[in-house]
């Protein structure tokens, strides 16, 4: 193997039309010409016996180096490889990926291309095994005939692209090709999947893609086309060296999708002369049902893709009718949030399906920036699963909690006041000037004067600014009374004002009528513990008590443990919301468990206050408005530490019942 | 500028087939087509499936549609059709 010296020789050597003298060289890496000539001759051996090409040295003249580009693109992916080894995680993935491309296939190759000795690769291997068992992919290990890989060509190609993603993401963040000058997104993408690919040129992927893209007018998102042109590639590389798919895949409900991947099946056709059988434009149906649409060029192709799929527009109106309900904001004329929802919801649960897990790098910002809509964002997992059977995680969550801040800041955006002023409509023109420069979010809807009480009330202003000294309140509105020439400090009260407003918006629960109640809380399930041995101890005793006294069905526990797999229930602030599949649920119930010393729940995540939900939307009960509420007190309770801590310390099972089922059914509004 | 009140009579509601059966006919035309409905300040996009489900109408709500362009008279006598159709 090379040093990096001399690798950066051999790329000056490379890189020179002709002959280069090895003094020219010296001065280019600021070394000595003995140190250089030394190189070069480590250098020859090394590209001779490796056949990368020839080295010729002639006197007077300099060194020449002959190489085709195959060569040296090898020469490059395998320097870039080895150099790769030092840490034990990096061997482990290099060997996943020369078996997974077939490019090893027994542990002697695996030597001979790593640079490793036996012991080396060997224990390499076993970490190997176990991330490639973590893809149900078994290694098969037969001594004198080699390693073999039991799995399909799909699950080879999932393994594949999961391998890509880390190898990628370390790049990344190691800043080797992002922070590259002159380098556009197009040539790193190139230039990472030649890399991992064995210098495949993807050059023609993304041609077909971009054509692809303008032909139905839509626009994937930045990290989605990237996945998305990898992904193509793998295929046509596979298919190079005759893997294809023989397995049928899953079929995917969008006819949308469909079009897209026949469209671009019949551009890679004809770009790269191959024919694509049925399973391959089967797997392109899948490469684009998980790649996220980030907008639509063509009204056209939108509807198509919503119409194509009615039944999930049916859940994502419901979805935002729930969450509006459930925060007191009412969001459903937001056609941003209910497009941006649809995209972003479609491609996650497709990704789900098939196992691929998108971490969210804002996770931990989004439970403590927003508990109480992280709360509220939970019924979408409910929901779904109701309707689709469908799992999401709080990876899904928190970005849907992104998206429905963002449609709460709209609504907050829109803060409607009234001007009032007696001075005539010149002062209060001005004003109103004034403010809508000032404050940009802020809408004037009319400027009165003292006699309009009516326009005011019709006016729907959430409150008045004035110059005027009419008090606190008038016409049933907060007065906020401001200098005739509007000054910083009357600014700063006017947002202080449109803060409060805001949240009052957002603690406003909605006001159930007349329903029947159902106590969602019984002391019977509310246990206050010192200490408790364990998650999962504590989950199954939860459990197992709920199960005796027939609330749910056996299989209940266990489908608790699986969600807690898929994802961690801790929604912030040491509350943590562990719940089961509906299926099991009987009667529909909340088991509360409040701990003196709190338990490790996830990734060292403590919790102390923890509802054990077993709850189903049952029509027949009338449960469901008692479920909303319970999200959005469950909203307020991480919202507000004081509140939170006055929850915690009911120390009889009795009161803290009865005090969550007030809460629950609307008797007790705590609104601010 | 076009409108006229509709109750809704299926059972189903503006949803799913019949909502995106409204949508169809709504895009053809180029006016600006808006639903609202009693009780809700919110106006919803007729044209986007999404927004119209989003609007909820069930049995024996009364929405307003609303035309607004070039052919708005046309518009609005088919969608009302639909409407009855559905």
């Amino acid at each position: 193997m090379l040093t990096e010296r001399q690798f950066n020789i051999l790329k000056i050597l490379h890189d020179s039309c002709g002959y280069i003298p090895i003094n020219d060289i010296a001065t280019q890496i600021h070394f000595s010409p003995k140190t250089v000539r030394n190189d070069i001759s480590k250098i020859q051996e090394y590209v001779e016996q490796n056949e990368f090409g020839t080295l010729i040295k002639t006197p007077k003249k300099g060194t020449l180096f002959q190489t085709t580009r195959e060569k040296w693109e090898k020469l490059q992916s395998m320097d870039a490889a080895s150099r790769h080894t030092d840490s034990p995680s990096a061997r482990k993935f290099l060997i996943c990926k020369y078996l997974l491309t077939g490019q090893s296939t027994s542990i002697t190759e695996l030597e001979k291309q790593m640079f490793l000795a036996r012991n080396g690769v060997e224990k390499a291997l076993q970490e190997a095994k176990k991330w490639l068992q973590e893809r149900n992919i078994r290694l098969q290990i037969t001594r004198g005939k080699g390693i073999r890989l039991l799995c399909t060509e799909f699950q080879r190609r999932l393994a594949l692209f999961d391998l890509f993603l880390i190898i990628q993401k370390k790049a990344d963040t190691d800043g080797k090709i992002s922070n590259k000058e002159g380098f556009t997104y197009k040539l790193v993408t190139i230039e990472q999947i030649s890399t991992f690919l064995d210098g495949f040129n993807a050059l023609n992927v993304i041609c077909a893609l971009q054509e692809t893209e303008s032909q139905f007018g839509i626009q994937f998102e930045y990290e989605s086309q990237k996945q998305l042109i990898f992904l193509l590639s793998l295929m046509l590389f596979r298919i190079k060296s005759k893997k294809v798919i023989h397995k049928p895949l899953l079929k995917t409900e969008s006819k949308f999708n469909r079009w897209i991947a026949d469209d671009l099946a019949d551009r890679l056709e004809k770009r790269y002369q191959i024919s694509l059988q049925t399973e391959e434009r089967d797997y392109l149906v899948f490469c684009v049902s998980i790649s996220e649409i980030e907008e639509f060029t063509d009204q056209k192709s939108r509807f198509a893709c919503e119409k194509s799929q009615l039944e999930f527009c049916g859940f994502i109106a419901k979805l935002i009718n729930v969450i509006s309900e459930t925060l007191g904001i009412d969001l459903k004329g937001d056609k941003l949030l209910a497009q941006s929802l649809f995209l972003y919801l479609r491609t996650a649960v497709e990704r789900l399906r098939y196992g691929i897990r998108a971490k969210n790098p804002f996770l931990p910002k989004i439970k403590t920036e927003y508990p109480n809509i992280f709360a509220a964002a939970w019924t979408t997992s409910i929901l779904l699963e109701n309707d689709t059977g469908m799992r999401i995680g709080e990876d899904e969550i928190g970005f849907v909690t992104l998206y429905i801040g963002g449609a709460i800041e709209r609504v907050n955006s829109n803060v409607k006041v009234c001007v009032l002023c007696n001075y005539g409509v010149g002062i209060s023109q001005f004003l109103r000037q004034r403010i809508e420069r000032s404050i940009p979010n802020i809408e004037v809807v009319d400027v009165v004067t003292a006699h309009d009480t009516q326009r005011i009330i019709k006016s729907g202003c959430d409150f008045i600014i004035t110059t005027q000294n009419i008090g606190n309140t008038f016409a049933g509105k907060d007065v906020v009374i401001v200098d005739n020439f509007l000054l910083p400090y009357d600014v700063r009260i006017i947002k202080q004002k449109i803060f409060e407003v805001c949240r009052k918006k957002m603690n406003r629960i909605s006001k159930e009528k007349n329903l029947r109640r159902y106590p969602l809380f019984d002391s019977k399930f509310v246990r206050i513990l010192d200490t408790v041995r364990d998650k999962s101890s504590l989950l199954q005793d939860m459990c197992l008590q709920l199960e005796q006294k027939g609330y749910v069905a056996k299989g209940f526990f266990n489908s608790v443990l699986e969600r807690e797999i898929v994802t961690s229930t801790e929604i912030g602030k040491q509350v943590a919301i562990p719940h089961g599949s509906t299926k099991f649920v009987v009667r529909p119930i909340i088991s509360v468990a409040i701990l003196k010393k709190p338990v490790i729940w996830n990734n060292n995540e403590p919790a102390d206050l923890i509802f054990l939900l077993a709850i189903k939307a049952d029509p027949s009960l009338h449960v469901k408005a008692q479920i909303m509420k319970f999200y959005s007190v469950l909203g307020s309770l991480t919202d507000d530490d004081a509140k939170l801590k006055r929850t915690k310390s009911i120390q009889d099972p009795k009161k803290f019942a009865s005090y969550m089922n007030q809460l629950t059914e609307g008797e007790n509004d705590e609104t601010e | 500028m076009k409108q006229s009140k509709f109750t809704i009579q299926n059972a189903e509601g503006l949803h799913s087939r019949p909502a995106s059966d409204f949508c169809t006919e709504a895009t053809k035309y180029g006016c600006k087509v808006t639903l609202t409905k009693e009780g809700d300040d919110n106006e919803y996009d007729g044209k986007s499936i999404l927004m119209v489900m989003c609007l909820g109408a069930c049995k024996g709500d009364e929405i307003t549609i609303q035309t607004e362009g070039p052919d708005e008279e046309k518009a609005l006598e088919s969608l009302l059709n639909i409407l009855k159709n559905v």
